[in-house]
C-alpha cells in the first residue's frame, strides 16, 4: 500500500483541526466536510485545466483563511469551550499547579542542603541593618542550636520557616498530582484522548518556570555576589525552576518536532 | 455583487432555499446559490458550513453521510420545519423588498 504525501489540502485541514477547540465528534465532522469540499473544488478546477497545485491553492483560497473559518465554527458553538475541552483544560492546569507546588517543595529540600553546606544564614538570614528586640533575640537563641549569635539564630529560625513551608507546599503538590492522576484516569477511562494541543502544557510550563528562574536567579546571584544573607532562598528556588524549565522546554521541543 | 459579507442576515434563507426540493452537499449548495443568482451570491465558502450546522441544530435541516469518491460527504435536505421557516422568511423578504421598492420609486 502506498502512502500519499501530505498536500496543501492536508496541511490546511491540519491547521484547521488545530484551531477547532470543539468536541471531538464535531471537529471530525467539520474536517470531513471541509476535506470533501476542498477536494471536490480542486478536482473541478483540474478538470477545467488548472495544474493540481494551483487547483488546490485556489480551492483553499476560496474556502477562506483558517483563522476565519475556525473562528466562525467556534463562535457558532455558543459556549467557548465544550465540556471535554474544559475538563482537559482543568486537568492540565491542575497538573501544572501540582508540578509547581512539587517544585516549591524541591526548592525547600535544596535550601536545606544549601543551609547545611553554607550555614542557615545563607538561606534565612535577614538583610544587613535589621535589628531585633532583646526578647525576640532571646527567643531565636532559645530555639536555635547555633550559640549566642542573634543574627545566626534568626537566620536559622527563618531558614526553618522557609524550608518547612516549602516542603509543605511540595507535599500539597504531590496530593494535587495524585488527585489529578485519579481524575485523568476516571475521565479518560483508560483511553488517551487529547482535545488540547499537546504543546500547551509544556509551553505554559516552560514559560512559567523560565520566568520564575530568571526572577529568582538574577537577584539571587547579585545577593551572593554582594554577600547578602538569605541569598540561598532565592538561589534554591531559581535552580529548581531552571531544572523544571529545562524539562518542560525539552518536552516542548520534542512535541513540536513530532508535530 | 460578489461581496462576501453580502446580506449576512439573509444567508439562512438562501441556504434553506438552495436545498428546497432537492438535497445537496455543501459544495453543491454554494454552486446552486451562485448559479441561481447569476453569480450575484458568492458566499465565503468556508463560512457556509457553520451556517448549515446552525440551521440543522435549529431543526430546519436534516443531514446524513454519503460516500463519494472514497470520501464521506454530508448531504443536507430541508425538513418540514425548514419549509415553514423558509415560507416565513420569504414573506418577510417580500414585505421588505416591497417596502424598499415603494420608497425607491417614490410611491409610499
Amino acid at each position: 500500500m502506498t502512502v500519499r504525501a501530505p498536500d496543501a489540502i492536508d496541511r490546511y485541514l491540519d491547521e484547521l483541526g488545530g484551531r477547532l477547540w470543539l468536541a471531538p465528534t464535531r471537529t471530525r465532522r467539520i474536517l470531513a466536510e471541509a476535506e470533501d469540499h476542498l477536494r471536490e473544488a480542486a478536482t473541478r478546477r483540474i478538470t477545467a485545466g488548472d495544474e493540481p497545485a494551483e487547483a488546490q491553492r485556489r480551492a483553499i483560497a476560496e474556502f477562506g483563511p483558517v483563522r476565519e473559518v475556525a473562528g466562525r465554527f467556534v463562535a457558532d458553538a455558543g459556549f467557548p469551550l465544550p465540556p471535554s475541552t474544559l475538563r482537559e483544560l482543568l486537568l492540565t492546569a491542575g497538573v501544572l499547579l501540582g508540578v509547581g507546588f512539587v517544585a516549591i517543595g524541591a526548592s525547600g529540600l535544596l535550601a536545606e542542603v544549601l543551609g547545611r553546606a553554607f550555614g542557615f544564614v545563607f538561606i534565612g538570614g535577614d538583610a544587613p541593618g535589621i535589628t531585633y528586640t532583646a526578647e525576640r533575640c532571646a527567643e531565636f537563641i532559645r530555639s536555635a542550636p547555633v550559640g549566642s549569635d542573634c543574627a545566626a539564630a534568626a537566620g536559622w529560625h527563618h531558614a526553618g520557616e522557609v524550608i518547612e513551608y516549602r516542603v509543605a507546599a511540595g507535599v500539597l503538590g504531590l496530593l494535587v498530582l495524585g488527585v489529578m492522576w485519579l481524575a485523568r484516569r476516571a475521565y479518560r477511562g483508560g483511553v488517551g484522548v487529547h482535545v488540547l494541543p499537546p504543546s500547551l502544557a509544556p509551553a505554559v510550563g516552560a514559560a512559567t518556570f523560565g520566568g520564575a528562574a530568571v526572577l529568582q536567579l538574577l537577584p539571587g546571584t547579585m545577593e551572593v555576589a554582594f554577600g547578602v544573607p538569605g541569598a540561598g532562598a532565592l538561589l534554591s528556588g531559581g535552580l529548581v525552576s531552571l531544572v523544571a524549565f529545562g524539562w518542560y522546554a525539552r518536552v516542548l521541543v520534542r512535541v513540536l518536532r513530532t508535530g | 455583487m460578489s461581496d462576501k459579507n453580502f446580506m449576512a442576515n439573509e444567508v439562512d434563507a438562501l441556504l434553506l432555499a438552495a436545498v428546497r426540493g432537492e438535497a445537496a452537499h455543501g459544495y453543491e449548495i454554494i454552486e446552486r446559490l451562485r448559479d441561481r443568482s447569476g453569480g450575484a451570491f458568492e458566499l465565503a465558502e468556508g463560512t457556509v458550513y457553520p451556517a448549515l450546522h446552525r440551521l440543522e441544530r435549529g431543526g430546519l435541516l436534516d443531514s446524513h453521510w454519503e460516500q463519494h469518491a472514497g470520501r464521506k460527504r454530508r448531504v443536507y435536505r430541508l425538513n418540514a420545519s425548514g419549509v415553514v421557516a423558509l415560507e416565513a422568511m420569504t414573506r418577510r423578504w417580500e414585505q421588505y423588498a416591497q417596502g424598499m421598492r415603494a420608497v425607491l420609486e417614490g410611491h409610499l
